[in-house]
């Protein structure tokens, strides 16, 4: 991947915009990691984009700011799993399986079994795998960003790559 | 080293091709107010400035045992969920440390998790107040109210504990939390902080395991707060300026005072007595005709004074234009 182009203004107007062409994408796609939901990922974003904007004078700087950004998205990404949870709960809607992407794709039956994978994985196991192995973060880094500790970081990862293993049976030896 | 899990990971991401999103993006960030820096602190889509001083806040008298309560404010004909959300901070007064309230123009569905997030992660528009909270990622979850009981959602609270600069600096900081949970409901609901769904049972040397309800408030609240204006804004001198907040009154007068920023050349001073025996705070109110003051900045101070002659003020910075 490129390096983001430098940074020349310190305006939180001109951090966004040259934030937002270096890392939109990416940082959609991890939260479509953690929500499953392309919407809802891009709803996402778009608020850490706007909270970062407003802390920009606390950042001053397109490393923080991209950190900055990475943790926000995590943290949204959570909350509003956990609040679409709450939602289907209360509406007496069916699982949170019904909130996948769109079915399946012509030649992309391995990444849909990935996909429903992933959503079988418990929340912290899914967060801790794509945090690891996505975002390729350290396990210090992993464990503050989601407030636990380093030791459960290792456990979850651990648990998180088993379980993936196992619900991806053939998928996961075929390495084509 | 790429392994297994990484080129899966990839597999599924790189397959989402992301909508854009820039012109949202950039209409949430708003407009800004010319000549000052008013900004507001992330987490929730920021109005003009201008509307957020066009919103017209009256307090009713209260009863003792409800939150301070807010009328809603004036229609902006504007978006419909564009709301001003109550925030409680810390600040000095004569009796230490107490909470002072502040409004904050934001745009949002969920009243109480933009208001929480301020308390957490954002900084008070008033130089002079702070936040007791250390902007820690994953202290504050989310929240919402199940059955009747305020769920505060933060991160694993022994960590909290073991962090270091401490995530929350007193005891006052878990007030904060409950009196803007109640303001953005407007109701005094009790407060639950929980983890991974189970109630947290201590909270900085506090027993939170019962929901709780707040300290009484001529305990943590500060003796006088204001509400309007709002911090940095500029008033016409050819409109009067009504200055507004709530107060305990211990000696049962406010005074306000509007004085020249720079140096201590009082223009303009007027006194609202509201009564004695206040066990939970009134509103006061106090007129200016600005004509005869000269452009330029200016602080607004509100001031009571508590029988042992402690004192407290209240303090706003505006900037009076022709």
């Amino acid at each position: 991947m490129a390096a983001p182009p430098r940074l020349e203004a310190a305006d939180a107007d001109a951090a966004v915009e040259q934030l937002y062409a270096a890392h939109w994408r990416q940082l959609v796609r991890l939260s479509v990691l953690l929500v499953h939901d392309q919407a809802a990922a891009e709803d996402v974003v778009q608020d850490a984009f706007v909270a970062m904007h407003g802390r920009w004078s606390r950042l001053r700087d397109p490393d923080k700011a991209l950190a900055y950004l990475r943790q926000a998205v995590v943290n949204r990404s959570r909350s509003m799993l956990r609040h679409r949870v709450v939602v289907d709960r209360h509406a007496r809607r069916t699982t949170l399986g019904d909130v996948t992407v769109e079915g399946p794709s012509v030649g992309g039956a391995r990444r849909d079994a990935v996909r429903d994978a992933l959503l079988e994985l418990s929340e912290r196991q899914r967060e801790v795998l794509v945090l690891k192995h996505y975002l390729d973060w350290s396990e210090a880094q992993i464990a503050d960003a989601l407030g636990i500790s380093p030791g459960a970081v290792k456990a979850h990862a651990h648990r998180g790559r088993a379980a993936l293993r196992e619900l991806l049976g053939d998928w996961w030896e075929d390495g084509s | 080293m790429r392994d297994r899990i990484t080129d899966l990971l990839h597999e599924v991401a790189d397959d989402v091709e992301p909508g854009d999103r820039l012109d949202a993006i950039r209409s949430e960030i708003g407009v800004r107010r010319p000549g000052r820096g008013w900004w507001a602190a992330g987490g929730v889509g920021l109005v003009a400035a201008s509307v957020v001083a066009a919103l017209a806040m009256t307090t009713g008298a209260p009863a003792p045992t409800e939150p301070q309560p807010v009328a809603p404010p004036a229609s902006t004909g504007a978006d419909a969920a564009t709301q001003a959300v109550a925030v409680y901070y810390q600040g000095d007064t004569g009796l230490g440390l107490r909470l002072y309230r502040e409004f904050r123009g934001v745009r949002t569905d969920d009243p109480l998790t933009a208001a929480l997030t301020l308390v957490f992660e954002g900084t008070p528009a008033d130089p002079d107040y702070r936040t007791g909270w250390a902007p820690v990622p994953g202290t504050f979850v989310g929240a919402e109210v199940v059955d009747d009981v305020v769920r505060v959602e933060i991160g694993d609270p022994e960590l909290l504990l073991e962090h270091d600069p401490p995530v929350a600096q007193n005891a006052l900081a878990i007030e904060q939390v409950i009196f803007t949970a109640q303001a953005a409901l407007q109701e005094r609901l009790p407060v639950q902080f929980v983890h991974d769904g189970e109630p947290v049972s201590e909270l900085f040397g506090r027993d939170a395991s019962e929901p709780l309800l707040g300290a009484p408030q001529d305990e943590v609240l500060a003796p006088v707060s204001l509400s309007d204006p709002s911090e940095g804004r500029e008033v016409d001198n050819d409109e009067s300026l009504t200055v507004r907040g709530t107060t305990f009154a211990p000696d049962g007068t406010v005074t306000t005072r509007i004085r020249r920023w720079e140096g201590t050349f009082v223009a303009a001073e007027k006194v609202d007595r509201v009564g004695l025996g206040n066990e939970a705070p009134v509103s006061f109110t106090a007129t200016f005709t600005l004509g005869e003051l000269p452009p330029g900045d200016y602080v607004v101070i509100s001031e009571v004074t508590d029988p042992s002659g402690a004192v407290t003020t209240d303090t706003r910075r505006i900037t009076i234009v022709d």
